[in-house]
């Protein structure tokens, strides 16, 4: 496609957290008038992208230009930078103030521009007559106005998100995953806006997983995979080769496992009849010793509710656990910890680690009662412990007494794990524990990980990353809408089948499961 | 303390030193333009006045280390010390009693703040600053206004005797006190748990560790220093009176912020609280020998204590 | 965030005010006489001022402790300024002490909580430094401000409903008045709206002091002279004020009518305490109770009536 004078673009993009690489020389192109779309994997660097474009981040490197202009001082690229030159971003998180009223949002810090008011003072009749013309001009009149945000679903939240941007009378607009919590009802509105916007010559570029709306929405697609760019495709698109684009060819060659002989045994853990949610499909899950259960499906799908679930820490609406065959009432994370059952949680800095706290003391947090009597911490046999296993898993350079925040993130990551492991469990709940860590602390994680389950502990793997499913687990459960749609084992574990069942629309026909188990 | 390292992390220990570096600075400026601050017997009554706002500075420090805040320190230190007296009216008879009527409603105190605080969840410093108000309805009307008998000998003696070496019991004291605090604090799991509930409670639950109860049992230990303080200010000042306790509120506030303990908890070490007692309190002493007045002091005590949080502040992190 | 408009905090206080007044009618033996509608205005008239000022502040997600002690400082610059620039002179100085508060706590990031308790101590030295103790004077038409009736109704009266409906018309019609709600409630979300938050939160403290100010030279007239103590017991008050209003501790919630009828409670509280004899160091129990009482029973209501799973985003355990 040839569009002469692109609204936007975006050359060379880099931009790193920590230890993270997130874009590596990515780049978008966007005319006026067209709808694009940002594909790719989780972490894949979409979302960071699109804040970068909408001014939320500051890129490392490389150029933007709008309007033919390059923008030359990036130093300075804020959101209020942005929003002067049209650009407008909805993400899947709120900006709204929940306590506010529909009307009050919608124009919040562009009261002045858009409601045109005379001595300085808002009118609020007039402020709710132009959100109620506001809102029925894109056909939304069924939201009221005067409504507290807070009391609205989520579903009608983000479209209050989406309506505010449109009240800054965006000329690129940016919709990053807007569309996760919006029923198809409300998915069909959306559509028709971005049609209506599409024809007024506004850029619309949006980031979504569900590959029906891809098709529906976008004129044009980019794939990133890795942070960089790894394909780009004009509508109408084969699905397959997105799929493929997406998913890249598996990198390593890494030995997949094979599942432990036979079913025999009681299982370390097992559930029965979880509910996540109201209204969802039970799941039932026997997990035995030895074996690596994946999870996988895309963000948000329930993944990391079902392994706090299994940990105590979050409440589903039902569920039975047993640990060694016995049921487990009332859990909460410290029974479970008793149990033997822990829990590497998502977010490193305020759910693992105590980065105040010595390296030492993190790593003995869990375990303290193993190396105490009567309150007073023994810490000699402290030390001797934590020196070992640290000393093992080649957390180094540091000495146990320096804070945790002095480790770089793979090394944190190696400390969660020390600190998990020191209260020697059977059962292992690992949520994405190699997102964010580099090449060779993963290739770390992956042995030790391995390792444990060779030593007869059961784990519970959730990745975002499928070739980290397809290197360890035997079976991989895979969630859509907080149910498990698809069961894979282990000759059918690949990236395809993986990003195939993730996709899955919604569990009414089986299709990902019949694809997968041919 | 040889291991100056372990808990609370490096960061705390900047803040230490800069508390500890202020107080000798500002005596040996003292000693420099005022004839007969310097001296050992000063030094001594500088360390056994700090004793008593440092000894409420333990609840300080372990409630703000928690993330929280005990501003019902001033009126639990003044209705201990209305209790002994009233108890014991001057004579030991009753000695014993009213440590464990002192004792019983410093806990029961305390535990009614941590349950409001963790189950109730009302913020720590609504919960203390009403619980002070309470405190102090409670104190009228207990002594119905006034104040009776006096402190018993026991406690007199404590807190102005002199004990071996020709330092102060008070001293004495104190540095047993702050031996204990340090020790639970670096030794005890349940001082792991302090420091771990403030520094990041969701990582502190996911451990495993009863935050709840962690909360509730700082509160506690909070109010029984104060009532402790109070104790001590009794036996010092020979009897108790209203409005003993209201300079210990700020004073146990600041002297924790002085020594690096982080009002956002999961930092500090009362070996700092230690630093800003002596820092506060020569700073006062100071002030008085230049007789500047108590407005002065008022004023002086703010700019210490913003300057001191400037000093102590971290830097954004990206 | 689904909770049943009538558990929230916010409407909670309009049924305790009725019932209150209910109890004081009976008490009182009959209806409230004209005099005692005049004084009912007059006692609550600095507590609402307070309050609405420390509630302006906790709906940007700030808090302010220095407020008492800035009625204090301004009370005495009325009673000490010869002429006619007290009044004016009490203002500005009450506000740029909230400016100051709002650029300490926003350009130099220190916690609202400690700053401002370090600033009410230095407040209260200048307060001090400027009246030792009470005295100085009041210009005559201030004292006819605070104290005389126009007909039957207090001046006071007319210049609470002023005040009533300056608030009212900056927080609701107003945009940085609809900020200050945006800033409390989702900052980074106010940020990415394109709002100035720094300013909309200095603002807040400045207009905090600013009405300290008016409570200052309120009280200053109604007794005719300066006091540097007067001020003491309207930083819990003005936080109670707040909080029983229904301000939410947490930001972005709060209501003028819930402010206004919160400072009556107040009043009327200590008045049922004086018809019923009862004895006056009661009022501290119950000042201090009420707000622990009010926001356990909210959050009983709620839990009896759980709130709705939160969105799939934010796990619960905190």
């Amino acid at each position: 496609m040839t569009v002469l004078s692109p609204f936007i673009r975006a050359e060379n993009i880099e931009k790193r957290f920590g230890a993270t690489q997130a874009l590596r020389g990515a780049a978008l192109d966007v005319g006026p008038g067209r709808v694009h779309a940002l594909l790719g994997e989780n972490g894949a660097g979409k979302s960071t992208m699109m804040k970068i474009l909408a001014g939320h981040y500051r890129p490392d490197k490389g150029s933007l230009t709008v309007d033919g202009t390059k923008i030359q001082d990036l130093a300075h690229w804020t959101t209020q930078s942005a929003t002067a030159l049209g650009i407008v971003a909805v993400y899947q998180e709120l900006s709204l103030a929940p306590h506010l009223s529909v009307a009050e949002s919608l124009f919040l810090g562009v009261e002045r521009g858009s409601l045109g008011f005379e001595h300085g003072l808002i009118r609020p009749r007039r402020r709710l007559e132009a959100a109620r013309e506001l809102l029925a001009s894109y056909d939304l009149s069924e939201i009221d106005p005067t409504a507290v945000v807070g009391d609205l679903s989520l579903a009608i939240q983000q479209m209050v998100e989406v309506v505010k941007a449109l009240a800054r009378r965006p000329r690129i607009l940016l919709l990053d995953e807007a569309t996760s919590s919006l029923p198809d009802g409300y998915v069909r509105k959306l559509f028709d806006i971005v049609q209506r916007l599409k024809k007024a010559g506004v850029a619309v570029i949006f980031v979504s997983h569900r590959l029906d709306e891809v098709d529906q929405f976008a004129d044009h697609a980019s794939i990133f995979r890795d942070g960089t760019n790894a394909g780009s495709m004009d509508a109408p698109f084969d699905r397959q080769q997105l799929i493929e684009m997406m998913a890249g060819h598996v990198l390593e060659t890494n030995q997949p496992r094979s599942a432990p002989a036979g079913d025999v045994g009681t299982p370390l853990i097992a559930v029965r009849g979880m509910v996540l949610k109201p209204g969802k499909a039970p799941i039932d899950v026997n997990i035995q010793s030895g074996e690596v259960v994946g999870v996988a499906g895309l963000e948000g799908h329930g993944q990391q509710e079902f392994l706090l679930s299994l940990f105590g820490a979050y409440r589903p609406v039902s569920a039975i656990l047993q640990v060694h065959g016995r049921r487990i009432r009332l859990a909460s994370p410290r029974r479970m910890i008793r149990q033997g059952v822990v829990l590497v949680p998502q977010n490193r800095k305020t759910e693992a680690l105590h980065l105040d706290l010595s390296i030492q003391e993190n790593a003995s947090l869990m375990s303290l009662s193993e190396i105490s009597t009567l309150g007073w911490v023994h810490s000699r046999q402290e030390r001797a412990r934590v020196s070992a296993l640290i000393e093992r898993l080649a957390v180094r350079k540091n000495r146990v007494d320096d804070p945790a925040s002095s480790l770089s993130g793979g090394n944190q990551q190696k400390l969660v794990f020390a600190k998990v492991m020191l209260t020697n469990p059977d059962v292992l709940l690992l949520v994405d524990p190699m997102r964010g860590v580099d090449v060779a602390t993963k290739a770390a994680l992956f042995d030790i990980i391995g390792q444990m389950a060779d030593s007869g502990k059961a784990i519970v793997l959730y990745s975002s990353d499928t070739s980290e499913l397809v290197g360890l687990a035997s079976r991989v459960l895979v969630f859509y809408e907080y149910h498990v749609v698809a069961t894979l084992r282990t000759p059918n574990i690949n990236n395809e089948t993986l990003v195939e069942a993730a996709f899955h629309q919604g569990g009414l026909n089986n299709a990902g499961i019949a694809l997968v188990t041919e | 303390m040889t291991k100056l390292r372990t808990a609370g992390g490096w960061l705390a220990y900047r803040g230490v030193g800069a508390a500890y570096a202020a107080a000798i600075v500002l005596f040996l400026v003292g000693s420099l333009f005022i004839r007969g601050f310097f001296g050992w017997g000063h030094i001594l009554a500088i360390a056994s006045t700090a004793g008593f706002v440092g000894i409420v500075g333990i609840g300080q420090t372990f409630t703000l280390i928690t993330g929280g805040i005990d501003l019902s320190v001033a009126y639990m230190l003044n209705f201990g010390a209305l209790l002994v007296t009233g108890i014991t009216l001057g004579s030991s008879h009753h000695f014993g009693l009213a440590l464990l009527v002192v004792g019983a409603v410093a806990a029961l105190t305390g535990l009614v703040n941590g349950v409001g605080i963790t189950f109730l969840k009302i913020p720590p410093l609504i919960m203390t600053l009403s619980m002070n108000s309470i405190l102090e309805g409670a104190a009228l009307l207990y002594s119905n206004g006034t104040p009776q008998g006096a402190s018993p000998p026991l406690l007199t003696a404590l807190a102005t005797g002199t004990g071996p070496l020709g330092i102060p019991w008070l001293i004495w004291f104190w540095a047993a006190v702050t031996a204990v605090v340090l020790l639970i604090f670096r030794r005890t799991v349940f001082g792991r748990w302090t420091y771990a509930t403030g520094s990041a409670p969701r990582a502190s639950w996911l451990s495993g560790i009863p935050v709840d109860r962690v909360v509730i049992l700082v509160y506690m230990v909070s109010a029984v220093a104060a009532a402790l303080a109070g104790l001590l200010l009794a036996g010092y000042s020979g009897q108790a009176y209203f409005g003993m306790g209201d300079t210990y509120q700020l004073e146990s506030v600041a002297v924790a912020v002085i020594g690096g303990t982080s009002i956002l908890g999961g930092k500090g070490s009362y070996l700092g609280t230690v630093a800003g007692a002596l820092l506060l309190t020569t700073l006062t002493s100071l002030l008085e020998v230049l007789n500047v007045g108590a407005s002065m002091e008022s004023m002086l005590y703010g700019v210490v204590i913003i300057v001191m949080m400037m000093l102590n502040r971290q830097r954004p992190t990206s | 965030m689904r909770v049943s408009r009538w558990l929230r905090n916010e409407y909670l206080i309009y049924p305790i005010l009725i019932g209150l007044l209910a109890v004081y009618v009976i008490f009182n033996r009959g209806l409230l006489s004209v005099f005692q509608i005049q004084s009912l205005i007059t006692s609550s008239a600095p507590y609402l001022l307070v309050g609405l000022g420390e509630a302006v502040v906790i709906i940007a997600g700030g808090i302010d402790l220095s407020i008492g002690y800035m009625v204090s400082l301004t009370c005495v610059v009325v009673a000490t300024t010869t002429g006619p620039l007290g009044v004016p002179l009490a203002l500005v100085v009450g506000t740029a002490a909230g400016l100051a508060n709002g650029i300490l706590i926003t350009r130099f990031r220190l916690s609202p909580l400690v700053t401002t308790l370090a600033t009410g101590s230095f407040f209260f030295g200048v307060a001090l430094h400027i009246l030792p103790t009470p005295g100085g004077s009041v210009p005559g038409w201030v004292s006819n401000l605070a104290e005389e009736n126009l007909g039957p109704i207090p001046i006071m009266a007319f210049l609470l409903i002023l005040v009533i409906v300056m608030a009212w018309v900056t927080l609701y019609r107003v945009p940085a008045g609809r900020h200050v709600f945006a800033v409390g409630d989702n900052l980074e979300g106010a940020r990415q709206s394109g709002i100035d938050d720094q300013r909309i939160r200095i603002a807040t403290y400045a207009v905090a002091g600013t009405l300290a100010g008016v409570a200052g030279i309120f009280l200053a007239g109604q007794t005719s002279s300066g006091d540097p103590n007067i001020g003491t017991p309207f930083t819990l008050n003005a936080i109670l004020v707040a909080v029983l209003g229904g301000t939410s501790l947490a930001g972005g919630v709060g209501t003028i009518g819930g402010v206004v009828a919160a400072s009556f409670v107040l009043t009327v509280i200590n008045d049922i305490i004086f018809l019923t004899n009862a004895s006056s160091y009661l009022q501290y129990i119950v000042s201090g109770g009420i707000l622990i009482g009010m926001l356990g029973v909210s959050r009983g209501l709620r839990l009896i009536r759980p709130v709705p799973a939160p969105p799939a985003k934010r796990v619960p355990g905190r």
